[in-house]
This record gives structure tokens, C-alpha cells and sequence, in this order.
């Protein structure tokens, strides 16, 4: 198998973290250690997720966004063959009257 | 393909279309009055009824602007007013769009922005040819009412020389200004320019005579008239005493009516209630009660009681 970078090459460390531990003491400390790590990629994992939905819908906005400001700028979308506009809206009434009893 | 698009120019403008209450009286001084300040209206020249707060001068000027029989545009004098509250001014944007795809991989994209001119009541009134009713012009402060000097003489209306819909307006002939004031002494009104009181024929309106007085509180409180009488007698011995700091209107009347109509009460002496609200209605016509003012207040009201015992027996 081809090795990518440095990152791949086996370490003495690697070997050590792999090894069983010789006595029972320094197994009862990995032990811990080890449950403890588990909890940590645990609530790191929460967390990404978290963050995933979070961009995602930030993301769905930002695109909303583009997708309006596109067609505004744009005086709305190409006209399709066979689609009919609405009617123009009429301009607002100039005079509005309002009746007063004095 | 060339596309442009604009904002829309016009505004909606709002005019009166006014119309009597059920309850309006005309007796003959009202009658008198309109009849001449039509006359002066007829033959082109602005009409301003000038007098005491409570004697019906805006409600007279709105009778001889519906008798007019154009839209009506109302103002209030306000010490706050400049020029531009009357004939108008740049207000907001009008927008302009230009999307030029002749070629089209060529997308030329020009978007514009200039100010807009927006009419205000008078430039409205004189352009369209309606009646202008401007409550109380004493309010707002003289040089504010500057531009009505030309529009009532020469017929024209300058604006500003930056105006985008050209600095003259000629008035429309049908355009008719009516005005109304209190007298200088009053707070908050400032003394009329001499230039546009000269160009104003002035109508005197003062209180009315008894039996208008009776009519319209009648009418608008729903009393039966003898009882009216009673609390107008009350009112005018009192207005004619002196002892106030707030002449008593015509409206105390019908707001004395109002409530013994509605809470059913007798027009009495003897009835207690009745009593208290004519003191509660005109005893705030008096001085405030402190310092000097206690003992002119304990006068005044033992007054009321004795005009009351006197009117209501």
C-alpha cells in the first residue's frame, strides 16, 4: 500500500498506543484515559453535527437570497415560450376621498 | 432588448368631501354669515372668519366650503409648519432602471435614482382647483404662510426654483381659500402678517345670539330645549360676569347637555348631580387653584352655585 505523507509512517508511539499494556495498573490508567477520549469524540461529534444543520440552513438562506437579488436585478425571469405574464398592475389612484360631517 | 422600468409618478391625494350632521343647525345669523362669506368666495376673494375660541369658526368654514361644492383640502396651522408643509417638497426616490440586452452576451445594467417632488395641500388645492380650508393660520408661524401672498393676489403659486414639476403653478379658477383664526391675544397663535390680512376679507364670528345657542346645543345633545335653555342661561350669565380665565363656550353648553341627556338628570338645582357637572364643566374655566388664585376660585364657584339656584330653581 502506497503511503500518502509522513502521517502514515508507523510511529513508536503508535505501536505503544497499540500494545497491551504489561501490568494491570497501566491498564486500569488506559482504560480511563480511553473512556474519557470516547466521551470527548462523543460531544465532539454532537457538536459538528450541530453545526452542520447550521450551515446548512444559513446556507439555504444565503441561496434564497442570491436567487432573489438574481431575478430582481434581472426585471424577474426569462420570459417562457407559452407563459403568460400577469396583467400590469395599474398606477395608484391619484385622488382618494374621504367623507367628513362637521 | 431593451427594458426600463420606472416608479410610479403620482401619489394618492387625499380630498374632503364634507357633508352637514343630522344635527347641524342653520338659524339666520348662521344663515347671514354663510350667505356673505359666499359672496365674497363668489366674486374671488378668500374669506377669514376670525373670533373667540368656541363660537364655530371651523365648523362655519367647513359649511361654506361644502356649500363651495369642490373636494375640500383641510389644513391646521402649526407653529411647526414651513413652507414646504404647504406646497410640497423633495420627498423620496424615484427610480430608474435600464437592462440593455441587445447583444445578448452583453448585459449593461444602469440604475438610476432622483429625487421626487411631492405636492403638499396648497399646491394640490391650487392646481386641481379645490377649496382650501386653513384652520387656525394664526398658528403657524407668519413666514411659513409667505407663498400665500402671490397664490391669493397674483394668482400663482411659487415654488421652490428646485422643484422638478416647473416653479409656477397658475391657480386654477375654481380654487377658493377660506381661513380661521383666534384673536392675537390667545397662547400659541402669532400676530397675521398685515400683507395677508389686507388680501383676506375678514368675517367677525362672535358668540350667538340665545336662541342659536339653544338650537345647536339641542340639536347636538339630544335635550329637550326648555331643558337647554336652562344650562345655556347658566352659561351665557357667566360668560357675560367676567369672572373667568377661559371664556365659556358654546360647547360647555352641549357638553353640560350631553351628560345630563345621557345620564338622565334633571336640569335642577335640586338635583346634585347636575349641580357637579356644571361646576366640574365651568369651574375649570377659573384660575388654578393656588396662591391668589384659591380665593378667586372660591368666589367663582360660589357664583355658579348662586347662577344655577338662580337659572334652575
Amino acid at each position: 500500500m502506497r503511503m500518502k505523507g509522513m502521517r502514515e509512517v508507523t510511529t513508536r508511539r503508535d505501536l505503544i498506543d497499540r500494545a497491551l499494556p504489561g501490568t494491570r495498573a497501566a491498564m486500569i490508567t488506559l482504560l480511563a484515559r480511553a473512556e474519557l477520549e470516547a466521551i470527548r469524540l462523543q460531544r465532539e461529534r454532537s457538536i459538528w453535527a450541530t453545526n452542520q444543520r447550521d450551515t446548512e440552513r444559513r446556507l439555504e438562506r444565503a441561496a434564497a437570497r442570491v436567487e432573489s437579488l438574481r431575478r430582481a436585478l434581472d426585471g424577474g425571469s426569462p420570459r417562457r415560450k407559452g407563459v403568460r405574464r400577469p396583467p400590469r398592475r395599474s398606477l395608484p389612484v391619484r385622488q382618494r376621498t374621504v367623507a367628513l360631517e362637521y | 432588448m431593451t427594458a426600463v422600468a420606472t416608479s410610479p409618478q403620482t401619489v394618492p391625494v387625499t380630498v374632503l368631501s364634507l357633508k352637514p350632521r343630522p344635527d347641524f343647525v342653520v338659524t339666520p345669523p348662521v344663515r347671514d354669515l354663510t350667505d356673505r362669506a359666499l359672496a365674497y368666495l363668489g366674486a374671488g376673494f378668500p374669506v377669514h372668519f376670525r373670533g373667540p375660541a368656541g363660537t364655530g369658526k371651523t365648523t362655519l368654514a367647513l359649511h361654506v366650503a361644502a356649500r363651495l361644492g369642490r373636494p375640500v383640502m383641510l389644513i391646521a396651522g402649526d407653529e411647526g409648519f414651513a413652507t414646504s408643509d404647504l406646497v410640497g417638497g423633495q420627498h423620496g426616490y424615484r427610480y430608474r432602471k435600464v437592462v440593455d440586452r441587445f447583444i445578448h452576451t452583453v448585459f449593461k445594467y444602469e440604475e438610476d435614482a432622483s429625487d421626487q417632488w411631492v405636492d403638499r395641500r396648497l399646491t394640490t388645492a391650487c392646481r386641481d382647483g379645490y377649496t382650501l380650508v386653513y384652520d387656525e393660520f394664526t398658528r403657524s408661524r407668519p413666514e411659513a404662510n409667505n407663498v400665500l401672498l402671490a397664490v391669493l393676489e397674483e394668482r400663482l403659486l411659487i415654488l421652490p426654483a428646485d422643484g422638478t414639476n416647473g416653479a409656477y403653478v397658475k391657480v386654477h379658477p375654481e380654487f377658493r381659500a377660506i381661513f380661521t383664526s383666534n384673536p392675537q391675544e390667545y397662547a400659541g397663535v402669532h400676530e397675521a402678517q398685515d400683507a395677508l390680512s389686507d388680501r383676506l376679507v375678514s368675517l367677525q364670528v362672535d358668540y350667538y345670539d340665545r336662541d342659536t345657542e339653544i338650537a345647536i346645543t339641542a340639536a347636538r345633545s339630544g335635550l329637550a330645549a326648555d331643558a337647554v335653555a336652562l344650562i345655556v342661561d347658566v352659561v351665557r350669565d357667566y360668560r357675560s360676569s367676567g369672572e373667568y380665565d377661559q371664556t365659556p363656550s358654546l360647547r360647555s353648553c352641549i357638553v353640560i347637555a350631553t351628560v345630563v341627556a345621557q345620564q338622565q338628570l334633571r336640569a335642577a338645582a335640586d338635583d346634585p348631580r347636575f349641580v357637579l357637572v356644571c361646576v366640574d364643566v365651568l369651574g375649570s374655566k377659573a384660575a388654578p387653584n393656588s396662591g391668589e388664585g384659591r380665593e378667586r376660585r372660591a368666589r367663582h364657584q360660589t357664583m355658579l352655585l348662586s347662577l344655577i339656584e338662580h337659572h334652575c330653581r
